[in-house]
């Protein structure tokens, strides 16, 4: 014969609690690792294919006009018609390694600095100081394909969305204290670095963007160590490769792997010295 | 209370073979109603309150696996109903959010397979005619169908006996 059973449901509820405390317990831990499959498998899509293009498209124009205000933008219709060629060149190209990237805008800063950087909504900025240090157009496109890949993979608002979250951007976009935050996201992508990975992804995507247009593969080695060899007066000038970086082992990265396609290149038709003569003088 | 009240739990023995099966059957309609009904998550619900209702008259024994098995589940449900409505609505209005979606479905995913594994262990006891007791479903149910006056055994069993969960 059993003894007597002393408790029940309500009587008991240590019990009871206890076994929620479990449930509770199951439930936290798939959560948590719902999460880490999310972040593993998932994450970096999300930010860049959900936060949208349209955000992408809107933050543009809002940056751009931030660098206008503390950088001289250079109008010079040989400049234009320059740059209008080696994108007709790269377009092409563009178009079938990254399908759906957003329309390409070319900005020349009239500075010393040796730059160019990339804004959300597929506006690239270039400064004169890097044109200088180039000898082709050719070697500019290799910088361009460079950036371009920062365009067809939505580096800056990646950078941004990590940096100052979605909800940061979105007020942004909405009003309030936009003018702070927008002076403080166009200093971020004038100066910024990606990451390991994708400057290497932008170098790699540059090469093949280039064979891919018919224009020499080397032309992106080249360029780097064009920029190597510029050694301004001041080096904090030499912005586009940051000092930190192992040029030496981009340029190796980007013979070796120009050195894989065998391309019959056809030079990109722009007098690149006759153009640097007409940039205006630099500031001393 | 007297010894006359209380209520001595059936052992595997004595529980007939029909009862076995229609206790193990309210797990399997569980799975067969989660797997037909995906689309339509809260109709399934409905099957298994079915399957509850006819069910339950049969024994206590079969009463409680088959509200054990329809507690457990609805849990279960409400998480699928919820990744449904959330597909729906955005494919519909293009105006909802996918933020935070493929973790909720990572999340609802594990659930099911928890949920199934436990239903599986669930199950294999109910066909040999024991009381498994999941955590607070379990505890529900024992209390609606036996509740404080079961008797606890005196001694310890040498084999599986059916007791009540821990506390009562």
């Amino acid at each position: 014969m059993g003894e007597q059973a002393s408790g029940g449901l309500l009587t008991r509820r240590s019990s009871l609690l206890a076994e929620l405390a479990i449930l509770l317990a199951v439930l936290v831990v798939l959560g948590l690792l719902a999460f880490a499959a999310q972040k593993l498998f998932l994450a970096p899509r999300v930010v860049t294919n959900d936060v949208s293009k349209s955000l992408d498209n809107a933050l543009g124009p809002v940056v751009l006009r931030q660098v206008e205000m503390s950088h001289t933008v250079l109008s010079n219709p040989d400049v234009d018609a320059a740059f209008a060629a080696i994108m007709d060149r790269l377009r092409p190209a563009l178009g079938q390694l990254a399908p759906g990237s957003p329309k390409i805008r070319i900005v020349v800063i009239d500075s010393r600095t040796v730059n160019a950087f990339t804004l959300p909504g597929g506006i690239i900025c270039v400064d004169t100081g890097l044109m200088r240090n180039l000898g082709s157009a050719d070697q500019m496109a290799g910088v361009l394909g460079h950036e371009l890949s920062h365009v067809a993979h939505r580096d800056p608002l990646s950078l941004l969305a990590r940096q100052v979250g979605a909800a940061a951007l979105a007020g942004m976009l909405t009003g309030g204290r936009g003018g702070d935050l927008a002076r403080a996201l166009a200093q971020t992508l004038v100066n910024v670095r990606y990451g390991r990975e994708a400057e290497d992804r932008a170098d790699d995507f540059s090469v093949r963007l280039l064979a891919k247009a018919d224009i020499s593969p080397l032309a992106f080695a080249q360029a780097l160590e064009r920029i190597r060899k510029a050694e301004p007066r001041d080096a904090s000038l030499l912005q586009w490769i940051d000092s930190h970086s192992p040029i030496d082992e981009r340029i190796a990265r980007a013979r070796q792997e120009a050195a894989g396609f065998s391309v019959e290149s056809r030079r990109i038709n722009v007098s690149w010295p006759a153009l640097i003569r007409k940039l205006p003088k630099p500031e001393e | 209370m007297s010894m006359e009240d209380t209520v001595r739990l059936p052992q595997p023995a004595e529980i007939t073979e029909r009862e076995k099966d229609d206790a193990m059957g309210a797990y399997l309609m569980m799975f067969a109603s989660l797997a037909i009904g995906l689309p339509i998550p809260l109709l399934n619900l409905i099957a298994s309150l079915i399957y509850f209702l006819v069910n339950k008259k049969t024994s206590p024994f079969v009463a409680f696996h088959a509200l054990q098995a329809l507690l457990s589940h609805i849990p279960v449900v409400l998480l699928n109903a919820g990744a449904a409505a959330w597909v729906i609505t955005n494919l519909a209005t293009h105006t909802a959010s996918w933020a935070g979606f493929f973790w909720y479905l990572f999340f609802t995913v594990l659930v099911n397979l928890t949920y199934i594994v436990w239903s599986i262990v669930a199950l294999i006891h109910a066909n040999k005619g024991r009381f498994f007791y999941m955590p607070v479903f379990g505890r529900i149910s024992f209390a609606t169908y036996y509740g404080a006056r079961a008797s606890r055994p005196a001694r310890e069993p040498r084999a599986w006996e059916n007791k009540p969960p821990e506390g009562f």
